[in-house]
C-alpha cells in the first residue's frame, strides 16, 4: 500500500466536511499539514514516554541524548539537520566547588578521595581527577560517606568501585561535575538579576546556528540534545509520486490529519469540527 | 521535602494559575525563594510563633582565611547572611568546645560593655560584625582553623554546600503555602509591571 500527498488530502478533506474542501488553496493547505506534521511530533514527545519514541512512530524524525562537545560554552548546530530543540542536558564543572583533594585512599579494593572541606558534592554525583601522576586520572561517580570523604565508583548505581590500586603522589585536582537540564532563556529575562543562571539551574539560547549555555560562571563541557530533524519530505497535497509512508507511519500520518483538523476548524471558528477533532486526538493518544 | 521538588512544585502551582507562564520557571523560582522563605519567617515569628525547630537550622563550616584578618586583636570569618527572624537576638550558634557555644554579641557596643566584667564573661567571645566586606564575626580569644555553627541563614540556596538537588530546604511544612503565595504574589506584580497601562492623555500603552 502506498499513500501519497493526494490520499492525505482526500483525508484531510474527508475529516473536514466537503463543504470546506475548496476553503484553503493548495498552497494553503501545504502549509497547514507540513505545520501539523511537526506540532504532532513536538506533541508526541512531549507527551510521550521514552520507550515510543524508539518505536516505529518517530522514528527518525526526533534525535534523542545525541551528545555534543561544548567549546565556549557552546555548541554548534550548523551541521546538523536541525529543526527545532526539545531539551538541552548540560554536563557542567562546577566553578564554585571550592573543595581541593588532600588524600586518596586506596584499600580492600576500593579508591576514596579525601577533600578540604564540606561541600555540595553528593552520592551518584560524578567527580573529574586530573593530574594525579598515577594514571587514575578519569571522571568517576562518588558514593558519600562522610562531609568530605567519597568513594569511588565507575557507574551510576554505585555498584562497580574505581580501582587500579596506585597510591596518593600529593598531587591532583578534583572538580565536581554535574548534569541537569538547561532552560530556555527569553530575551526579557536576560538583563533580570532574578533570571541569573546558576549551575543548578542553568539556561540556553540559540542565535548563529549556535546553541549557548550559561551556568553562572561555570565551564559546561557537553550537551545532551533531543531535537526534532528536518522533515524527510514536506507533504504535498498535489503530489502522487512519493510514498509518504517510506517517511511517515501511517498511524503518525492520521495523528497529523487530527492536528491539521484541528488547526483548520481554528482558522474558520468552527467550533463543533474543533471539539470533534479535539476529541479525537485524545481518543488516539489513549 | 527537597528543595528542587519544593521549586518545581511552586512552579506547577503558580502555572496552573495564571495563563500567562512568561517569565516562571525553576531558575525564577530557585532565585526568589529565598527571600520568600525569609518574609514567611518573619511572619511566622510576628504571628506568634517563636520557636527556631532544627528544620530551619542549617550546618555551616566556617574557615580560617589570612588573607582577611585586620587586627591581632580578634580573628576574622566570613559567614553566610543570617536571616531576620523578629524576637531572636541573632539565630546562629557557634560551637566552641563539644556542648558549649561561645557567647555571641550583636554589637561591638554590647561586647565592650560586658567585656568590662570579662570575670564574669569568660574571655572568649564572637560578635557579629556586617561591614562593607560582608558578613563577618570577630572571635575575641584563641584563633581556631575551623569553626562549626548552626544558623537559620537569609539565603540557604547560595550556601556553599547546599545542593538544591539533594538536600532539603530548610523550612518547616506549615511555611510552605505561605512561601508559595509570596512567590506568586511577587510573580503577579511582575505581570502587572508589563502589563498595558492607561494614560488618560495617550491612550492604552
Amino acid at each position: 500500500m502506498a499513500f501519497y500527498g493526494t490520499d492525505f488530502l482526500n483525508l484531510f478533506n474527508l475529516t473536514i466536511n466537503a463543504a470546506y474542501s475548496q476553503a484553503l488553496s493548495t498552497t494553503k493547505q501545504n502549509i497547514l499539514i507540513n505545520e501539523s506534521l511537526v506540532l504532532t511530533i513536538q506533541n508526541e514527545y512531549r507527551n510521550g514516554t521514552i520507550a515510543s519514541y524508539s518505536t516505529d512512530l518517530l522514528k527518525g524524525l526526533v534525535v534523542l541524548g545525541e551528545s555534543n562537545s561544548a567549546t565556549n560554552n557552546e555548541i554548534d548546530l550548523s551541521s546538523k539537520p536541525f529543526s527545532h530543540i526539545m531539551a538541552v542536558k548540560t554536563v557542567i564543572e562546577d566553578a564554585t566547588f571550592r573543595a581541593t583533594l588532600t588524600n586518596l585512599l586506596v584499600e580492600n579494593l576500593a579508591t576514596r578521595i579525601v577533600l578540604s572541606r564540606s561541600s555540595t558534592l553528593r552520592s551518584t554525583e560524578q567527580v573529574k581527577l586530573t593530574d594525579l601522576g598515577n594514571g587514575f586520572d578519569g571522571t568517576y561517580y562518588v558514593k558519600q560517606l562522610s562531609p568530605t570523604v567519597y568513594e569511588l565508583y565507575t557507574d551510576f548505581n554505585l555498584t562497580i568501585p574505581a580501582y587500579n590500586g596506585a597510591s596518593y603522589q600529593g598531587t591532583g585536582t578534583v572538580k565536581r561535575v554535574i548534569s541537569v537540564y538547561a532552560m530556555p532563556n527569553q530575551s526579557q529575562e536576560k538583563i533580570g538579576i532574578l533570571s541569573n543562571p546558576t549551575v543548578n539551574f542553568p539556561n540556553y539560547q540559540m542565535g548563529n546556528n549556535k546553541l549557548t549555555v550559561n551556568a553562572g560562571g561555570s565551564t559546561i563541557t557537553s550537551a545532551i540534545l533531543d531535537y526534532i530533524t528536518t522533515m524527510p519530505l514536506d507533504i504535498d497535497v498535489t503530489d502522487s509520486t512519493d510514498d509518504l509512508l517510506e517517511f511517515y507511519p501511517m498511524e503518525l500520518l492520521y495523528k497529523v490529519n487530527d492536528t491539521a483538523a484541528k488547526r483548520f476548524a481554528e482558522l474558520t471558528r468552527d467550533n463543533v469540527l474543533y471539539q470533534t477533532s479535539t476529541a479525537e486526538q485524545q481518543q488516539i493518544n489513549r | 521535602m527537597i528543595a528542587l521538588e519544593l521549586i518545581e512544585s511552586i512552579v506547577h502551582s503558580i502555572k496552573s494559575v495564571y495563563t500567562s507562564n512568561l517569565g516562571i520557571d525553576n531558575l525564577y523560582v530557585a532565585n526568589v525563594i529565598d527571600s520568600a522563605r525569609e518574609s514567611t519567617l518573619m511572619e511566622r515569628s510576628m504571628s506568634g510563633d517563636k520557636t527556631i525547630p532544627a528544620q530551619l537550622l542549617q550546618y555551616i563550616d566556617i574557615y580560617y582565611d589570612s588573607n582577611i584578618q585586620e587586627d591581632s586583636e580578634y580573628t576574622v570569618y566570613n559567614i553566610p547572611a543570617l536571616a531576620q527572624i523578629g524576637a531572636v537576638t541573632a539565630p546562629i550558634t557557634v560551637m566552641k568546645t563539644k556542648g558549649v557555644s561561645y557567647p555571641l554579641y550583636t554589637s561591638l557596643q554590647m561586647f565592650e560593655s560586658m567585656n568590662r566584667n570579662s570575670h564574669i564573661t569568660g574571655d572568649d567571645s564572637i560578635v557579629l560584625v556586617n561591614n562593607s566586606a560582608g558578613n563577618q564575626i570577630r572571635l575575641y580569644g584563641e584563633r581556631r582553623d575551623t569553626l562549626r555553627a548552626q544558623a537559620v541563614l537569609s539565603s540557604p540556596m547560595k550556601l556553599e554546600t547546599f545542593n538544591p538537588l539533594f538536600d532539603e530546604y530548610p523550612i518547616v511544612a506549615s511555611m510552605g503555602k505561605s512561601i508559595e503565595l509570596n512567590i506568586m504574589n511577587l510573580y503577579m506584580k511582575n505581570l502587572q509591571a508589563q502589563a498595558p497601562r492607561f494614560i488618560r492623555s495617550e491612550g492604552v500603552k
